[in-house]
Parts: structure tokens; C-alpha cells; sequence
């Protein structure tokens, strides 16, 4: 029982890492061209190289979170709630970006 | 039979399922409300057209977004920015959000029903009629016109339902 | 171009399936007492619906979007619909398999928590209804661009 939610919470981290890490990267790309460039470099695409960083970061931030929580943390609620702030203010960020950004 | 004959004959039966399951939850919920209470059964039956209902939304939305992919992949693009066919989308988006609205208890039930109701006559008149001239202003803003319309017209009928219920009791006495 | 016509075709349908479901499992979640198998058929429908979106997207938006539809939306009447609405599009659409694959996992990690109607159930039901509401602002926002490719 305790495993499933240790498990529960490792990937709502995980999530909520990865949700960051392509809001990050989608900006700094869009503000700093040979970033994006770079990206495409390695990737072949830069839409291709931010869907596998957020993947790889998911997978790594998920494997951390799973050594570093306790069975009894009780937290996996507040992760859950933490995932879908996180989700809803990137949505809303990246949306009023590409409104300005797109305009410009 | 062409792919073009299967999409317009699963959206009918979209359609058909949807009307058809609002309609008659309509029907049996305010059948049910006559005594003021839904029995066991009742709630067995309306849960069925709820059921049928969205059957009928599932294949409306999946047979609807697979005509827009024959339009663009038939070179009538231009078709996408109809104002009639934006009007219907913001409908039938709007009946699942209702329906999560209701079940959360953030929408009173006269309008849940006349939104429910409304949405899928709405939805059927506009695939109908293909050549409908208004803007999406005027579709929606006739559209929620008629969702007061519809809510009156129930109210109407439930006060109905309700005076005879009224009154059952003091001619049980007499 | 038969295969980039059947992902684009895949793309849309996946996805489709995924916003239904999503709402499936929504409504299903927001029942006093849920029944937890159909949530489980749901929620695993709903993560591989969004797995073959993205990755049948990805076929078609690498090789043949950019290069062939793309130059179409900028020269025509509505180039906002791939600078603006594109750009947003491609990139919150990656939020959706992340938080479908937390809302899995809990179903399968608390069934007992979300027929105690614990609070897990609540915020299950939330991310459920984000899954669901912006699946549905993608597939709206998909018919904009494909439209603006002849405008």
C-alpha cells in the first residue's frame, strides 16, 4: 500500500518538475535563439528536444523522488494539488506568452 | 459505401442518441418529480438515458472532428472557418461542461436541464440547416435566449405538476 | 503521404478519445461511490490516447507541418493561427501525458482512498477536469489552424 503511494508521489514530483522544465525551456528558446538552435542540433527538432528533456527530467526527477521519500510522507495530496497548480499556471504562462510573443 | 456516407451516418446516430437521451431524461426526470421524489427505479431508468446520452455525444464529437479532417485533407480548408460550424462547437462543448457542473452541484437544476435540452436542439438545427446566414454572435446569443425560453417552459410545467400534487391530498379527503 | 495523412489522422482521433475519456473518468470520479474498475479502463485509456497523439504529432508536425502547412498559415489570412495559437498549442499539449500518467498511477496506487472519498479522490477528479478541458482547447485550436492553411 504504502509503496503505491510512495510511488504516487514520486511521479507527481516528477511531473510537476517536468511541466516546469518545458515552460523553462520553451521561453528561454523562443528569447535566446542559439538555444533553440542547439536544440535543434541535438534533437533534430526543437519541438522533438523539448518532449525528450521533459521525458528524461520526468524519469530522473521520479527515480530521485522515489529514494527520497518515506513510505509514511503523507504528502501525496498536496503533490497532487502542487501538479495541478503548477499545470494550470505553465498552461496560462505559455499561452499569454505566444499571445505577446506571437504579436510581436 | 463511402468513408464520407459512414461519417454523416454516425453523426445522425450521434444526434439521434443525444436528442433522444435529453429529451426523454427530461421526461422521465419530470415523470419522476410528479410525487416530489425519484425512486430506485426512476433513478435506474434516467441513469440509462444519461447512458444513451452520452453515447450519442461521444459519436457526435468523434464523427464531427472526422469530417473537419475530410475537409482539410480535401483541400476545403476554408470550410473550418464557418461561423456556423464554431457556433456548434462552442454548443456541444458546452453540454459536458455542463454536465460536470451539474453532478458538482455548481448549477441549479432548471438550468442544467434547459442548457442540456437546448444544446442538443440546438446542435440538431444547426446541422440541418446548411445554409444559415447569422453570425456566431447572433447563433449564440439566440441560443441563450432560448435556453431561458426552454427553462420557462419546464418551470411551468413542474408548478403544474406541483399544484396537482397539492391538491391530490385534500381530494383524498373529501 | 499516405503515412502523414494516417498520423495526422491518428493524431486527431488519439486525441479525441483522450478528451472523452478524460471526461469519462471526471464524471466517474465526481460519483459518491465510483466504481473503480471502469476508473482504471479509463485512466489507462486516456495516457495511451495521449502516448499515440504525441507521438503520431510528432510524426507529422517534424516532417511534413513545418515545411509544407506552416508556410501556408504565415502567407495567408491569418498568420496568428501558427504564430499564436501553433506555438501555444505544440507546447502545453506536453503538460497532457504527464498529468494523464499521475492520474493512472493514482487510481491504481488509491482505490481504497477515492472509495473513502478521501481527499486524493478530489484532486484526482481536478487534474482529471484540466486533462479534459484543455485535451478539448487543443482539438478546437487544431480546427483554427487547419483552417488558416487556406484562408
Amino acid at each position: 500500500m504504502n509503496n503505491r503511494y510512495k510511488l504516487l508521489k514520486s511521479i507527481s514530483l516528477g511531473s510537476i518538475v517536468a511541466i516546469i522544465a518545458v515552460t523553462v525551456i520553451t521561453i528561454v528558446g523562443e528569447l535566446y535563439a542559439p538555444f533553440k538552435d542547439w536544440l535543434k542540433g541535438v534533437f533534430m527538432h526543437h519541438w522533438l528536444g523539448k518532449s525528450a528533456l521533459a521525458v528524461i527530467i520526468f524519469i530522473f526527477v521520479s527515480f530521485v523522488g522515489n529514494i527520497l521519500f518515506s513510505r509514511e510522507d503523507n504528502r501525496a495530496k498536496w503533490l497532487l494539488e502542487a501538479l495541478l497548480y503548477v499545470a494550470l499556471l505553465a498552461t496560462l504562462f505559455l499561452m499569454i506568452f505566444f499571445f505577446y510573443h506571437g504579436r510581436s | 459505401m463511402s468513408v464520407y456516407s459512414l461519417l454523416i451516418v454516425a453523426h445522425i446516430i450521434g444526434t439521434i442518441l443525444g436528442v433522444g437521451g435529453a429529451t426523454f431524461a427530461e421526461i422521465f426526470h419530470v415523470r419522476a418529480m410528479r410525487d416530489g421524489t425519484i425512486t430506485e427505479e426512476e433513478g435506474a431508468t434516467l441513469k440509462i438515458c444519461y447512458t444513451v446520452l452520452r453515447i450519442g455525444l461521444a459519436l457526435l464529437v468523434l464523427s464531427g472532428f472526422s469530417f473537419l479532417i475530410y475537409y482539410r485533407l480535401t483541400g476545403q480548408e476554408e470550410l473550418l472557418y464557418s461561423e456556423k460550424l464554431w457556433a456548434k462547437m462552442t454548443i456541444v462543448f458546452i453540454i459536458p461542461i455542463n454536465a460536470i457542473l451539474f453532478q458538482i452541484r455548481k448549477i441549479p437544476t432548471w438550468l442544467a436541464t434547459a442548457v442540456s435540452l437546448t444544446s442538443w436542439y440546438t446542435a440538431l438545427i444547426l446541422g440541418i440547416y446548411h445554409d444559415v446566414s447569422h453570425s456566431y454572435l447572433e447563433i449564440i446569443g439566440l441560443y441563450i435566449v432560448a435556453i431561458f425560453v426552454v427553462a420557462f417552459i419546464l418551470h411551468r410545467i413542474n408548478i403544474h405538476y406541483a399544484l396537482l400534487r397539492e391538491k391530490k391530498p385534500e381530494t383524498n379527503k373529501t | 503521404m499516405t503515412i502523414l495523412y494516417t498520423s495526422l489522422i491518428v493524431h486527431i482521433i488519439a486525441g479525441l478519445v483522450g478528451v472523452i475519456s478524460a471526461f469519462a473518468l471526471l464524471i466517474g470520479l465526481l460519483h459518491r461511490v465510483p466504481k473503480i474498475r471502469s476508473l482504471k479502463i479509463w485512466s489507462v485509456i486516456t495516457f495511451f490516447s495521449f502516448i499515440l497523439s504525441w507521438a503520431t504529432g510528432a510524426y507529422y508536425y517534424v516532417l511534413y507541418y513545418g515545411k509544407a502547412v506552416k508556410p501556408v498559415i504565415l502567407a495567408g489570412g491569418a498568420p496568428w493561427a501558427h504564430k499564436i495559437v501553433m506555438e501555444a498549442k505544440e507546447h502545453v499539449f506536453l503538460f497532457i501525458p504527464f498529468v494523464a500518467f499521475v492520474i493512472m498511477v493514482g487510481i491504481f496506487a488509491a482505490p481504497d482512498a477515492i472509495l473513502g472519498d478521501r481527499p486524493i479522490k478530489k484532486s484526482l477528479a481536478w487534474l482529471s477536469a484540466f486533462v479534459f478541458v484543455l485535451g478539448a482547447l487543443i482539438a478546437l485550436a487544431g480546427v483554427a489552424i487547419s483552417g488558416a492553411a487556406r484562408q
